[in-house]
């Protein structure tokens, strides 16, 4: 109560509500600790159970209190009580199910992706310390040598140690600052131990070392923020190591606790959370196994085990002596802390690797959990090779924790071959080692007391990987919270400074705060991850969401819903000979089985006609399944043009495309016509334009302009939408070996283009009316590091060498963006580079500029782009450009990034920068390696779209158009398609559809979509008579034949009767000719 | 009377000229477009598994492998599915369709699978038995395409004779790799970005891998 008082009476409410929960928590956790106890008493008592009233707030214990009170059941409650218990405690060995396949898992759950909420209430934030690797001082103001002072300048030479060190004895005040900059709810430092006992043995502290931690401790609280202690954090006082042989000796559990005693008297009424120990794994294993941590022993494992026992029995007692001594008036918690690393199965499923992998964490985090936190003993299958735990021993040590301390860092993968991975391979999801503690342990509440990731030694502030490392853990203890319901109460970011790094010594850094070893005043300086780390703490996590939420609304009817298919094959000849030979055939006429011609027969051959390709039908078999209303395909240049000019073009493959467009037309899908579609397998030039150096040739443009003149001219009619070149912005990846090169290439593309969109322009626009232009790879680029005004840059200065390299000249200026001209010409001076942008003549600009009629688009990703200086004179490295995946985002198995926001953002910026065009997204798509229910490419769908109509109508994007990517897959390439390269329709067909027929995402009350109803009665009302043509054909026939037959029937009765009534009217005379007839 | 009679008689030519007139232009309606002749057989080219038991001492299929080679195999894999497809009246080429790879013939009559179509060594004459089995010749050689037994060693006794083949309807291959997500990588845990992170080879265009 004291500490209260010291606190600020203004303490602000985050920090309040925090002090609440704690106040709560001594109970819960003494509770636990109880249960633990009566674990098997519960039964065997048949004792009024009073404690397990207590336990009500544990989930599965209910059960075990309703056993109890209702006395009278019979032995078989009991026994399925018995059963229970452990189940509620959580059992060794349950932790497996933390590799358990879950069938209905998907990368598009909500409980996988990205979750986008906040942190309980009161949740601890909070950074941590070790005394070793910040203090320094190692020999002022009394302090005496520790083991690993002794470790440095014995083992590793390498290490500098006066100058290498972050100075917090002598700069404790800027630690305060970097603390306050943060804004963390509690700071976890470690007390080094020879500090203030110089030879380890308790006698009278050193003052000057209880001075500092006295002046510490007090700095925490009048800031509001809460220390938690770690006692021992691996700087064994030298003397007891010399003296005793360290941890080897049992003797220290009795010095451990009287060093842990006088500093809870000493500190304990300032401190509520004690940690004795810091990764005693660590300790036993590197400090005595391997000997690459101090005190540096290379023992067998007998060794190893022994020192492992004696710090389990060191904080067992420390446990007791504060739980008896201490809790009552201090009203604080104590842990230890474990660390571990994870580790997944080779294959997924397999019972024996997931016997591997349960192996692999006992051996680390249950050799210690297991008798701390568990049965009081060690599991069962490290049991042989371990010291044994006598009975009261077991009692000692079972439940010696009042929450479960979890560090999950990289020195528990370090070095990687001294990690027990038994054959499996390491993992770093945070939330299932947290998944297997909760399942191991009966849901304890945990702290993580340590994690984070390192960075090189010469990263200095600009931590960008550092920045999503703590990104990928803290949402996925977020997912553990919220959807696994695992009760982490607090976090510690490791580590508040750079410091010293055990075996690695200064090569690495692990701070948010940036410290210069060699400068006088070791000023701490806020890393990325400190920026973001404080971003974090004040929003309460991550609730803040990129994109705004999902709207409904629809697009115009006249909206070209398509899907894009890359070249088409030509078939060359129709499938079947029948349809071309004229002969007649007989067959097996002298009993050999064969054909035998019949000489001087010929038959009429039958016309020609489009269902003569196989292929078209089964195209249009698959675009009427997808109800598109645009089919985008290209054209197959050298097909076409074997010879690359008009002297001999291939009629017959013109008139397969014609027949892809004309039969596509009946269907109502009109067509897309891509001229040239470059791929990296071909690159798709007609053989002499190859071998004439391809588009590195400006003569290749004149060849171009001809071929498409010509596909102008035999297709034009049926055509309205064309796309000379796909990507052409991409090429670079082909045309890559200097600058010069890609950028030279470029340039031939760009005037290729324009001649034929300026032939289209003269010639054909007239009469043809369709629209030209050429699709962009357009990707949208975030900076990787948005703490860092360079990384902004880097993404702006991509878009403009990715896009504004060919969009500015065509719908700009004329030329190419200046950013980029710029840019260049600075790497040009400094040295870096030797490329440069070719020039635009006078005419040349006129005949580029406004070339194009719409703004065609592929979009695919975002990419998250950062600054790197590059060398070298190649586009990509002209660009000072570096990649980084946000691992945290839905990806595909190509690592594309799921990211749809982008897509609006680059919709927009289109507009900002080249003002109020039609928009065509003439690609979109993502891989997804489901063969029938493709979750992911239906989940990419219904964003990308949604977020194309947010720019549609919030925006005002002049969309016309969206194109999915791809109509079918290759085998052996990324799966891209709606349906598999056997013409196996997956799932997203009918969800494409659905978004299709419904034309966006129209609210419930919205009346039809206009298309709609129009479609379907022009549609029953027009393909009727087309379906049922032989049917009305036959119809036709038999009623004319009918009709015939009735008027000539009536003619002839007409005629009798008009006999008749002759007959009737010559009656008299009839008798004269009677007479004559039978004369 | 004259007119009563020229009013009787006009409806009894007309009815029969107009109807003759409908009828003409009926007759120029134009073919139905899907109209190919061999549509019972659903499709123009046919997917077979060509079963065989001459020869062999055991059933097998025939099937053109990865690396070219061509064998026999006992139950009916995704190697054996092959697609036939006419040429000219008689003579077919025969596409492995898992492998894209033809089956060719050496003038020794050994078989084997090429990627390219030589139009010599890669068309055979298919002839007709009336049991149903068919007998396949090289164009070219007019040698039978028969397989080598199985036990290649010894060479076969008898003289070889046509193979006769029966043509078995392709059921379609199980699928080729199971679903769902591959493993990922493990992290690279001695880096500081374990998870590869960071890379160049991240840019390259979906459009551009077809």
């Amino acid at each position: 109560m004291t500490s209260g008082g010291a606190r600020s009476p203004s303490a602000p409410p985050r920090a309040g509500g925090a002090r609440t929960s704690q106040s709560l928590a001594p109970a819960e956790a003494l509770i636990r600790v109880s249960r633990r106890r009566e674990k098997p008493g519960c039964v065997a008592a048949g004792s009024p159970g009073n404690e397990w009233i207590l336990l009500s707030a544990y989930e599965r214990v209910p059960r075990c209190r309703k056993t109890m009170s209702s006395g009278a059941l019979g032995r078989a409650v009991i026994l399925s009580a018995l059963l229970l218990i452990p189940a509620a405690a959580g059992l060794s060995g349950e932790g497996r199910a933390a590799w358990a396949r879950n069938p209905h898992f998907s990368l598009v759950n909500a409980s996988q992706l990205f979750l986008y909420d906040t942190f309980p209430k009161n949740f601890f934030w909070g950074v941590g310390t070790g005394a070793f690797q910040v203090e320094g001082s190692w020999k002022e103001d009394g302090k005496g040598p520790s083991i690993w002072d002794h470790f440095i300048h014995t083992r590793l030479k390498i290490v500098n140690s006066t100058s290498g060190s972050s100075d917090s004895y002598i700069f404790l005040e800027k630690d305060l600052s970097a603390l306050d900059f943060l804004g963390v709810s509690f700071y976890q430092f470690s007390i080094s131990w020879p500090r203030l006992f110089p030879d380890g043995i308790i006698t009278v502290a050193n003052a000057k070392g209880l001075q500092y931690y006295n002046a510490l401790l007090d700095a925490l609280l009048l800031r509001n923020i809460e220390p938690i202690v770690t006692l021992y954090h691996w700087d064994l006082p030298l003397a007891l190591q010399e003296k005793y042989g360290g941890w080897k000796n049992e003797s220290m559990v009795g010095i451990f606790n009287d060093y842990a005693t006088y500093c809870f008297q000493t500190f304990g009424d300032r401190v509520k959370y004690w940690i004795t120990i810091h990764n005693p794994y660590l300790v036993a294993w590197h400090g005595y196994g391997t000997g690459i941590h101090a005190p540096g022993e290379r023992g067998n494992i007998t060794t190893v085990y022994t020192v492992g026992h004696n710090l389990i029995k060191a904080h067992a007692k420390v446990w007791h002596n504060y739980n008896r001594n201490f809790r009552p008036h201090q009203k604080g918690w104590l842990s230890i802390t474990l660390g571990s690393h994870w580790i997944e199965p080779n294959k997924s499923g397999s019972p024996v690797d997931v016997l591997k992998c349960q192996q692999s964490v006992e051996s680390v985090l249950s050799w210690f959990a297991e008798p701390i936190h568990g049965s009081g003993d060690y599991p069962e299958g490290m049991r042989a090779a371990l010291p044994l735990f006598s009975e009261p021993e077991r009692e000692e040590v079972r439940g010696t924790a009042d929450f479960f301390a979890f560090s999950f860092g990289p020195n528990n993968f370090k070095p990687p071959n001294t990690v027990a991975k038994m054959g499996q391979n390491v993992s770093l999801n945070l939330r299932q080692v947290l998944n297997w503690i909760k399942l191991e342990y009966g849901n304890p509440r945990v702290l993580v007391a340590e994690n984070g990731w390192f960075t090189d030694s010469h990263v200095k502030t600009e931590d960008t990987t550092a920045i999503y490392m703590m990104k990928n853990f803290l949402n996925q203890v977020l997912q553990a919270i919220m959807f696994d319901e695992i009760q982490v109460f607090g976090y510690t970011a490791w580590s508040l400074l750079d410091g010293f790094e055990w075996q690695d010594a200064y090569t690495t850094r692990r701070g948010l705060f940036y410290v210069d070893f060699n400068s006088k005043q070791k000023e701490r300086k806020p890393k990325s991850s400190a920026h973001y780390y404080k971003e974090i703490i004040q929003e309460n996590g991550f609730p803040l969401k990129e994109s705004t939420p999902d709207m409904q609304g629809q697009f115009p009817c006249d909206f070209s819903w398509g899907v894009t298919e890359s070249v088409l094959k030509p078939e060359l000849m129709a499938s079947s000979p029948q349809f071309t030979d004229p002969s007649l055939y007989v067959w097996n006429a002298t009993g050999n089985r064969r054909l035998h011609r019949v000489k001087g027969v010929k038959l009429k051959t039958r016309k020609a006609q489009c269902t003569d390709f196989i292929s078209i039908k089964k195209q249009l078999e698959m675009l009427a399944r997808m109800k598109v209303t645009h089919f985008r395909f290209a054209l197959d240049w050298a097909s076409v043009l074997p010879t690359g000019n008009l002297t001999s073009v291939n009629r017959q493959v013109l008139r397969y495309y014609r027949c892809v467009v004309s039969e596509g037309l009946k269907l109502n899908i009109s067509p897309m016509v891509t001229l040239y579609y470059p791929t990296h397998a071909h690159l798709g030039l007609p053989r002499p334009l190859l071998h004439g150096g391809g588009w590195l040739n400006p003569s290749t443009a004149q060849a171009f302009q001809d071929y498409a003149g010509l596909c102008f001219q035999e297709l034009g009619d049926l055509v309205r939408l064309w796309i000379t070149i796909n990507e052409p912005n991409r090429l670079s990846d082909i045309y890559n070996r200097t600058g010069n090169d890609t950028y030279q290439a470029a340039h031939n593309l760009l005037i290729a283009h324009a001649l034929a969109w300026h032939l289209y322009d003269r010639r054909h626009r007239a009469s043809q009316r369709g629209a030209v232009s050429l699709s962009l790879h357009s990707d949208w680029a975030e900076p990787a590091n948005p703490f860092v005004d360079s990384h902004w840059k880097a993404a702006e200065r991509f878009l403009q060498f990715e896009i504004a390299w060919f969009a500015e000249p065509l719908f700009g200026t004329g030329d190419y963006p200046r950013a980029m001209q710029e840019h260049l010409a600075s790497r040009n001076r400094r040295g870096l580079s030797g490329s440069a942008l070719p020039r635009f003549n006078q005419a040349e600009r006129r005949l580029v500029k406004g070339a194009a009629d719409f703004y065609a688009l592929n979009h695919f990703t975002t990419r998250f782009v950062m600054h790197e200086q590059q060398r070298g004179s190649s586009y990509d490295a002209d660009r000072d450009v570096q990649f980084l995946q946000d691992i945290t985002r839905l990806s595909s198995p190509t690592r594309l990034a799921v990211l749809p926001w982008g897509a609006r953002k680059l919709l927009r910026w289109i507009r900002a920068h080249y003002g109020d065009v039609d928009v065509y997204i003439t690609a979109s798509g993502i891989d997804d390696q489901a063969r029938e229910n493709d979750r992911l490419r239906k989940y990419y769908l219904e964003k990308y779209v949604q977020e194309a109509l947010k720019a549609y109508l919030i925006d005002k994007v002049k969309i016309r158009g969206y194109y999915a990517f791809k109509l079918t897959e290759e085998k052996s390439k990324p799966r891209f398609g709606f349906f598999t390269s056997d013409f196996k329709a997956k799932s997203s067909v009918k969800f494409y559809n659905k978004l299709i027929s419904s034309g966006g995402f129209p609210s419930e009350d919205s009346s039809p979509v206009c298309g709609q109803t129009k479609r379907d009665t022009e549609c029953t009302v027009c393909l009727f008579p087309l379906q049922k043509k032989p049917l009305i054909f036959f119809g036709c026939c038999l009623l004319s034949t009918l009709v015939l037959l009735l008027s000539i029937t009536i003619f002839h009765q007409q005629r009798r009767r008009k006999f008749w009534k002759a007959k009737n009217l010559q009656n008299i005379p009839l008798k004269k000719g009677h007479k004559r007839v039978l004369s | 009377m004259d007119w009563a009679r020229a009013e009787s008689e006009r409806p009894g030519l007309w009815v029969p000229a107009v109807l003759a007139v409908l009828l003409l232009g009926a007759c120029q309606a134009h073919p139905i477009p899907d109209s190919s002749p061999l549509l019972q057989f659903g499709g123009q080219v046919r997917q077979r598994h060509l079963y065989t038991d001459d020869a062999q001492d055991t059933e097998v299929h025939l099937e053109i492998r990865a690396d070219g080679s061509v064998g026999g195999a006992a139950h009916r894999s995704p190697e054996s599915l092959l697609e036939l497809k006419a040429l000219k009246p008689g003579v077919i080429q025969i596409l492995g369709v898992r492998t894209s790879r033809f089956l060719c013939q050496r003038p020794d009559g050994t078989l084997y699978g090429s990627l390219h179509f030589d139009p010599e060594a890669c068309s055979f004459r298919e002839l007709l038995l009336a049991d149903g089995y068919n007998i396949y010749q090289s164009e070219a050689y007019g040698l039978p395409l028969r397989m080598l037994p199985s036990d290649s060693a010894s060479r076969d006794p008898v003289p070889p004779g046509p193979a006769r083949f029966l043509p078995l309807p392709g059921l379609h291959p199980p699928p080729l790799e199971p679903p769902g997500m591959l493993p990922p990588e493990p992290p690279d845990v001695g880096s500081s970005d374990p998870l590869s992170m960071v890379g160049p080879l991240q840019g390259r265009s979906p459009s551009y891998a077809f």
